[in-house]
């Protein structure tokens, strides 16, 4: 009998890593993530390099300093982009309707999950091996020791896998990749809130912190059991239904509405008509269809958010017998805990409307339709526009809360309060419909509706994170206070935080609203005009397309052989 | 009076050629069928006459009207299918209808009669209060043609319509068509199920690569393509001066020995089957079997292309 070697093939590793290298993302994340890591590295001993008594003496002993600002910028990379990544690689397959095929091979289930998180790890360590000439110049810079070194390198591959196997569960459990996206957010989210809780209360107090031992098994024993969750779900999910958790949460919310409504006598407030379309069917689809767009669902968002918000602004005021501080954290926390919830709706929303028709692959029937582009997209933008009317009230609620907490005095750090109320106004006039509009935009340019929402959340983070790399450069280049100020006043982010904590001044106020006031009718007019290229229709081209002939490129390029069309005697026929 | 006048239409996808050149005229009252392998250039070529291909290059028309220079209007005279059922979840077939009424901007006056009529004649009627996602594949197929057909347009583009059906639903939908081509409407139709397409098609188109490999009536293709017609012969002696007597005979192309039998390519306009016969027992062969081959539009599809794509 002849001995063979025992082949060790890794064939799902394999066609990951040749699918992903396939796409340019990658190669852009890549290119990304080393700007990053490199700026923050350079910002990092900027002090020191652009010192005009610059010595390589003054370098010693920063390495330390190095080392952190590096691996906290990676750790946020991992955080920020690990969960993408990880969250389709079975939800995909899901998708795709491949998993079966999948299961069905020799490949067994912990197989399948390890070569899946193998491939999303050969990614983000080549992420890390970036920063590796970074760790070397921090050493040779001195102040840390190889030890430390490793110790965070374990640390930081320790979170990679914790991450990535967090999320490899959360992409088993669901049925679709959005679903799995959302999942390995919330989880990651509750277990920094509950870890974060847990360290600062019970933990500390009764046991101490945990050694560096401890959080070693933690961080992996966490790993271990997302693992087995992950392979025990493999096949008890394959075939799970994929569930919209807004809409689902949604309805949940609904059940407790209608038994609580039992109670006090079924009350109707709203009363949901059976109405058919009159004039304009995509927005009455929009509106009275789609369960995030009709009355009684959006009244059951305005409860959800409306009454936890009247609660605590009530007993904030009431509690502490008036207290300022207490009354105005509270009001601040509620602003930003509303924009946060606001933006993410808005996107969310902006970003599916175009990407969910084509998922739906209803779109093609839709747009063969006789309405104008610039119609479809107006009605298509309905649905938004109502949530953003319906999160006005809470927004309204705060703000009118904070003016009437601070009647009587005529100034909040920088501004009056007036100027204060009115920032708070513009801040709802303009901001919810940049997201919006921005969204919707984004959304119309790709085919899925993850990457839309994911591309929609970056284009968001740009537009906030942006400016502040303006003000960065600023300060690099020794420019003018007012120049940093101007830039950092910029980011719609600066606007909201100042206007909270001391009053945001009223010039750069007005700057930063019309700037993105017009940056906002930009994109909606940009939309408008554009719907039918953005909607895929064929009005995209004909101004310079020729009507006849083939153009020259078509003559340029090697035509395949005519075997039978030339030959035939058929071709040409018309009906005789 | 053309419904639909292609002349030299040519579709690219980036370095992908999917329509080469194709030109088809469709008059009024015609069905069309346009037959090809997957990926040769039919649902490209539909979907360029449904105003949904930006980029193209040559001539397309409906109704004399150039799709790239007025699509709007284009677009009230067209009712397109695609080769899929899109699903808004959340409507009733009622709402369905009454949403693509308002899209076609049907006076809401008209609408409701108009949807109960296009109902009656797709016989779902008694499904008009169900969940659009709650019907069967062929419920929804027939829907589908109920919504093209809401407003009255002058020309329906059906891609694939029976695909993926049951039989039973195949033969509703084909039902539905025929009576659709009696009430005299214009119809370009794909389809890979052949002979439901003979059976309902005035002619037919065969594309392969992107290239219209033939068209014309049914009749016309066969004939042509009986030209040259194989016929399946078994001797009791077919020894090779048999075979050499057989190529002798005039209007025989080639003469090819299989395994039980002989297949014999004639040129019918030169030596007809039935003279084929007589000149083989001339030529001192026993006819044991003797079957001409039937031509039938997958023959014809199988003959015309080679299975690939663009």
């Amino acid at each position: 009998m002849k001995l063979r070697w025992p082949r060790f093939g890794l064939p799902l590793l394999s066609r990951e890593l040749a699918e992903q290298s396939a796409h340019a993302r990658h190669y852009a994340l890549r290119c990304l993530c080393a700007i990053v890591i490199f700026g923050i590295g350079f910002v990092a001993i900027r002090d020191v390099l652009v010192s005009d008594e610059f010595s390589g003496q003054m370098l010693l002993g920063r390495g330390i300093v190095l080392v952190d600002w590096v691996t906290s910028a990676q750790a946020f990379l991992i955080l920020l982009f690990l969960p993408a990544m990880t969250c389709g690689a079975i939800a995909g397959e899901k998708e795709r309707n491949t998993l079966a095929i999948l299961l069905t091979t020799r490949l067994g289930p912990l197989t399948i999950i390890l070569e899946k998180l193998a491939s999303r790890l050969v990614v983000i360590f080549m992420l890390l091996l970036l920063s590796l000439p970074l760790f070397a110049v921090a050493y040779s810079m001195g102040g840390i020791g190889l030890p430390d070194l490793l110790s965070r390198v374990t640390w930081l591959v320790e979170l990679s896998l914790f991450v990535a196997s967090l999320s490899l569960m959360c992409s088993a459990w669901c049925g679709s990749t959005v679903s799995a996206f959302f999942m390995s957010y919330f989880v990651a989210g509750l277990l920094v809130f509950g870890a974060a809780l847990l360290a600062g209360y019970s933990l500390v107090f009764h046991f101490g912190r945990p050694g560096p031992v401890a959080q070693h098994v933690l961080i992996l024993g966490g790993t271990v059991l997302f693992l087995a969750i992950a392979t025990r779900s493999l096949i008890s999910r394959a075939f799970v239904t994929p569930r919209n958790f807004i809409l689902a949460t949604f309805r949940g919310l609904d059940n407790l509405y209608t038994r609580m409504n039992v109670i006090v006598g079924n009350v109707v407030l709203v009363r949901e008509k059976a109405l058919l379309p009159a004039d304009k069917p995509i927005a009455w689809r929009e509106t009275a269809k789609k369960s995030l767009g009709t009355v009684r669902y959006l009244v059951r968002v305005l409860v959800a958010i409306e009454l936890p918000t009247v609660f605590l602004l009530v007993s904030a005021s009431e509690g502490a017998n008036f207290e300022l501080n207490r009354g105005n954290s509270v009001g601040s926390f509620l602003w930003f805990a509303i924009w946060i919830i606001a933006a993410t709706l808005i996107a969310v929303s902006g970003a599916s409307i175009v990407s969910g028709e084509r998922t739906r692959q209803t779109l093609p029937v839709l747009i063969s339709t006789p309405l104008r582009g610039d119609e479809i997209v107006r009605e298509l933008f309905a649905g938004v526009r109502r949530l953003i009317t319906v999160l006005w009230i809470p927004f309204a609620t705060v703000a009118g809360y904070e003016f009437w907490f601070h009647l009587g005095s005529y100034r909040v750090g920088q501004a009056t309060i007036l100027e204060r109320l009115i920032c708070a106004i513009a801040q709802m006039a303009v901001y919810p419909f940049l997201i919006g509009w921005m969204t919707f935009y984004f959304g119309t340019l790709v085919r899925s509706a993850l990457w839309a929402i994911l591309g929609s959340l970056f284009m968001i983070l740009t537009v906030i994170l942006l400016p502040y790399a303006g003000a960065l450069a600023a300060l690099w280049m020794d420019a003018q206070v007012e120049w940093v100020r101007v830039f950092a006043y910029s980011s719609p982010a600066s606007i909201v935080v100042i206007n909270e904590a001391a009053g945001a001044p009223l010039t750069y106020t007005l700057i930063n609203f019309a700037v993105f006031g017009t940056l906002t009718w930009l994109m909606r007019w940009h939309c408008l005009r554009n719907a039918d290229r953005l909607l895929g229709r064929s009005e995209t081209l004909y101004a310079t397309r020729s009507t006849n002939a083939p153009s020259q490129r078509a003559f340029s390029l090697p035509r395949a052989p005519r075997r039978h069309s030339d030959a035939s005697p058929l071709v040409g026929e018309t009906a005789g | 009076m053309l419904v639909v006048n292609v002349e030299n239409l040519y579709v690219d996808y980036g370095t992908i050629h999917a329509v080469r050149g194709i030109s088809l005229q469709i008059p009024r009252g015609e069905v069309y069928g346009f037959i090809g392998p997957n990926g040769a250039g039919k649902s490209s070529t539909i979907k360029v006459l449904a105003t949904l291909l930006p980029g193209y290059r040559g001539q397309a028309q409906v109704n004399g009207i150039e799709v790239s220079r007025d699509p709007q209007v284009v677009r009230e005279n067209i009712g397109y299918m695609p080769d899929f059922f899109g699903v808004y979840e959340d409507l009733t077939t009622r709402e369905y209808l009454h949403f693509f009424a308002a899209t076609y901007r049907i006076p809401r006056t008209r609408r409701a009669a108009i949807v109960n009529d296009v109902l009656e004649l797709t016989d779902l009627t008694h499904k008009i209060d169900s969940q659009v996602d709650s019907l069967s594949r062929g419920m929804k197929q027939r829907l589908a043609l109920a919504r093209v057909l809401l407003h009255d347009p002058d020309l329906l583009l059906l891609d694939e319509p029976a695909s993926g059906l049951d039989p039973r639903a195949r033969i509703e939908v084909r039902e539905l068509l025929k009576e659709l081509k009696n009430m005299g409407k214009t119809i370009l139709i794909s389809s890979h199920i052949l002979h439901e397409l003979a059976q309902m098609c005035t002619r037919i188109g065969i594309i392969e690569a992107g290239q219209m490999v033939a068209q014309g009536p049914l009749d016309e293709i066969y004939r042509r393509l009986q030209l040259m017609r194989v016929v399946h012969v078994q001797l009791t002696h077919s020894g090779e001066d048999v075979l050499n007597r057989l190529r002798s005979i005039p209007g025989v192309e080639s003469v090819d020995p299989q395994v039980d039998r002989i297949a014999i390519r004639l040129h019918e306009d030169r030596l007809s089957v039935e003279d084929l016969h007589d000149a083989i027992q001339e030529a001192g062969g026993r006819i044991r079997m003797y079957q001409p081959e039937a031509m039938d539009m997958e023959t014809a599809f199988m003959k015309l292309t080679q299975g690939t794509t663009a």
